[in-house]
């Protein structure tokens, strides 16, 4: 399934978005693996802000096991810092 | 039952607007209007600030505002009056980031919903802040988790 991954905050160095092709069955937390393949040689990347950052579309922050269908559109939310 | 106004507004279409909030909020049963103001200060962690840019994802956003008013609506008062706007883009320093207003009956509510709904936004609603400072460097400030749910006041708070 292809999954569109938008970035923002720290993230926006690596651009507007992030593509994947994942399994059927896929959930929120294989986006973290594949971000990982995608970006681990890039000096920019940085593990542990992935792991204090989250996932949700437009009306929520998903769960970890929320699972992901064909053409899904989701972002990502490094800590947050409004106001 | 009180009105609210949520929205994100690009800093090159307008800037944000003390007056239409206060306006939005003051309404004849009404004894106490509450506005909170906040501004791109020129000094974070011991450097000089020259200006923030701030990055919103704009839907989650506007439906965390919208979640924290209801919230605050449900601890305060159903009549409670609440205007909330955030700036997206680049401001200098003195720039208006957000305005909170909540009109109330009395004081009390206006200002304990008021003070809610910053806490709540710095740590729930999805934006982000990069600062510009002196030497020509720019920094992501280092910000909150996001929490799938979090419904509780804060234990600790932002400057």
């Amino acid at each position: 399934m292809k999954i569109t991954l938008q970035l923002f905050g720290a993230y926006r160095v690596f651009g507007e978005n992030l593509y994947f092709d994942l399994d059927d069955g896929a959930k929120v937390f294989d986006i973290r693996n594949e971000i990982t393949k995608q970006l681990k040689d890039n000096k920019a990347f940085n593990e542990a802000l992935l792991k204090s950052s989250r996932f949700a579309n437009e009306k929520e922050i998903l769960d970890e096991g929320h699972p992901l269908n064909d053409g899904d559109k989701i972002a990502i939310i490094p800590p947050v810092a409004g106001g | 039952m009180g009105s609210i106004f949520v929205d994100i507004w690009d800093i090159k279409d307008k800037p944000l607007d003390v007056m239409e909030a206060l306006n939005f909020v003051t309404k004849n049963p009404n004894g106490a209007e509450t506005l909170f103001v906040g501004t791109v200060r020129n000094h974070n962690q011991g450097k000089k600030v020259l200006g923030v840019s701030y990055d919103v994802f704009e839907p989650l956003a506007k439906q965390s505002f919208k979640d924290i008013c209801a919230e605050a609506q449900n601890k305060w008062g159903e009549d409670l009056d609440i205007y909330v706007t955030h700036i997206k883009g680049r401001l200098d320093i003195g720039g208006i980031s957000i305005i909170i207003a909540v009109g109330s009956p009395h004081r009390d509510e206006a200002f304990k919903a008021n003070r809610y709904i910053i806490e709540q936004i710095k740590h729930r609603s999805s934006i982000w802040k990069l600062e510009h400072y002196f030497d020509g460097d720019s920094e992501w400030t280092k910000g909150c988790e996001a929490c799938t749910h979090s419904h509780q006041v804060p234990e600790h708070t932002h400057d």
